[in-house]
């Protein structure tokens, strides 16, 4: 589904944030990315939903290079993915109903073809009493909820979430888990990414790790440096 | 389709209402220009066309009276001329008293015969081929047709229509100008919005279409101000011209059929805010990814 061939990343002219990542995630794969804060997730997070290019290295997506690819295109396949931004990214002028059809609105689908599902998709985050809320109004849990409702409104090949489950308590982190699971069962990919370890512990998904821009194993072993293809997504740590 | 005007916001504080002042203003101007250019325009036509061309036709002091009447007979045969009349010798000698220094002109002094000819209004003559008709019949003709006067006033008109033709691409230039500092800082103002459309699969075009409309909707609301306005002073100075009485100003009256400047300002100015907007976006999508 996206394959990243020993990728470089810098913003503007600063240093690398990572390093050599060679990283491949198949259709259907349910992957957790761990790492320290400040390791590089949310970048790689970046790379990942085309929202940067590559300083050096390759990235394939869906099959085709991005570098190679023309805007118009690129904004298609950003359609096919969905993601739940660290920060949420929410827009404090619009309602939650707007906020979430948003996605959909940009894909061009007409009034019927909102209206619906995304009080549907407001109902299943548990939001539908406050489909005319802003974002300002609302908890931090409450606003994770609303940015997942807003990347899996489109119905996402990919599902990207950087700390989805930083804002919430316990049972709702599992909750949120127990969707991205039933996301995955129904042939979405899925990438999380966490500092947080109680969130991987024990869990069945595979697990790699970012460390200094590099991407690492789960048990701390360099995946880079030239052996970018025995890295995670080779390995059985790597795409599920 | 406004899929985005409503998350982008455009249009809130004070920066759109500067740059629909400021198109006001440049589209007050520019419709002034294009009036003046138009209005020197027709003036031009009509000189000339020979309303203010005083035309007269010369003949040696010892021409017979026949020879008089038969080139005024010429000259009225020619189709544009409405009358060619001799001028008697005592209206020359009044005429020529006040240059040669005292009313009464010594009896000996030979006087040129003259014959006075009017063009009928709004008629183009063809003067070079009346000059020919006119030296078949008294080779020694001299028709003088004021065209050195009326052109050196066509060549000042012409001048002037250029310097405005000019103001008019400059005022064109400093409103796009205007717009593209706006849509600048607009998108800086909005870059987190952008980017996240962005990243939700917006296409380039979907943003521009949002601030090209918010231009457009400005650059009209600018155009018309302007253009009220500046209808409101030429009407004025129309008014103040018409009182004065003097043909030479009422010529420069814009001619009824062109007060459509008046209506192809504002939409000028929309086209013009709304493609300068447009590629200000292109050109900064252009570089993120």
């Amino acid at each position: 589904m996206i394959r990243l061939e020993n990728v470089g990343m810098r913003y503007g002219r600063g240093p690398e944030v990572l390093r050599d990542v060679t990283f491949e995630l198949a259709p259907g794969g349910f992957q957790f990315v761990t790492g320290p804060s400040g390791a590089g997730k949310t970048s790689l997070m970046r790379l990942l939903f085309l929202g940067h290019r590559p300083s050096r290295g390759r990235v394939v997506a869906f099959g085709e290079d991005i570098s190679r690819m023309t805007r118009p295109r690129l904004a298609e396949l950003r359609r096919k993915i969905g993601v739940v931004f660290q920060d949420f990214r929410l827009i404090d002028r619009l309602t939650a109903r707007e906020n979430v059809a948003l996605p959909l609105k940009i894909a061009g689908a007409s009034r019927n073809e909102i209206e619906g599902p995304v009080g549907e998709m407001l109902d299943w985050v548990g939001l539908g009493h406050r489909l005319d809320t802003p974002p300002p109004e609302l908890s931090g849990g409450e606003k994770q909820r609303l940015a997942i409702a807003r990347a899996v409104i489109i119905r996402p090949q990919l599902l990207l979430a950087d700390e989805p489950t930083g804002s919430m308590d316990r049972d709702n982190e599992r909750r949120v888990l127990r969707l991205f699971e039933a996301l995955n069962g129904l042939g979405t990919s899925v990438v999380v990414a966490t500092h947080d370890e109680r969130v991987t512990r024990g869990v069945a998904q595979p697990c790699i790790a970012v460390e200094g821009g590099r991407l690492v194993r789960a048990d701390g072993d360099s995946a880079a440096d030239g052996r970018g293809a025995d890295g995670p997504g080779t390995d059985g740590h790597g795409a599920a | 389709m406004a899929r985005l005007d409503k998350a982008l916001a455009l249009g809130r504080g004070g920066r759109d209402r500067f740059v629909s002042w400021s198109i006001a203003l440049k589209a007050f101007f520019a419709t002034l220009a294009l009036a003046g250019v138009m209005a020197l325009d027709h003036a031009v036509a009509r000189w000339q066309s020979g309303d203010y061309a005083v035309v007269t036709v010369q003949l040696p002091a010892e021409a017979a009276p026949e020879l008089r009447e038969t080139a005024a007979e010429a000259m009225r045969r020619l189709p544009g001329i409405a009358a060619a009349e001799p001028i008697p010798e005592a209206d020359v000698a009044a005429l020529l008293g006040p240059w040669l220094g005292g009313e009464i002109l010594p009896v000996d002094l030979p006087l040129p015969a003259m014959i006075d000819v009017r063009v009928e209004p709004g008629r183009v003559v063809d003067w070079p081929a009346a000059e020919a008709r006119l030296r078949e019949v008294a080779p020694d003709a001299v028709l003088d047709t004021g065209a050195a006067w009326v052109d050196g006033l066509v060549r000042l008109a012409r001048a002037a229509q250029g310097l405005m033709g000019a103001a008019l691409a400059f005022v064109a230039v400093v409103a796009a100008f205007a717009v593209v500092f706006a849509t600048r800082a607009g998108l800086t103002a909005h870059r987190d919005v952008i980017e996240l459309v962005h990243w939700l699969g917006a296409r380039d075009r979907d943003v521009a279409r949002a601030f090209e409309r918010r231009a457009f909707t400005l650059g009209l609301r600018g155009g018309v101000a302007g253009a009220l306005a500046a209808a409101a002073a030429l009407f004025a100075l129309g008014h103040a011209a018409q009182r004065l009485e003097t043909p030479l100003l009422l010529d420069l009256a814009l001619p009824a059929l062109s007060w459509w400047v008046f209506a192809a300002a504002p939409a000028a100015a929309a086209v013009i805010a709304a493609a300068a907007a447009r590629r200000t976006v292109m050109a900064a999508l252009a570089r993120m990814l």
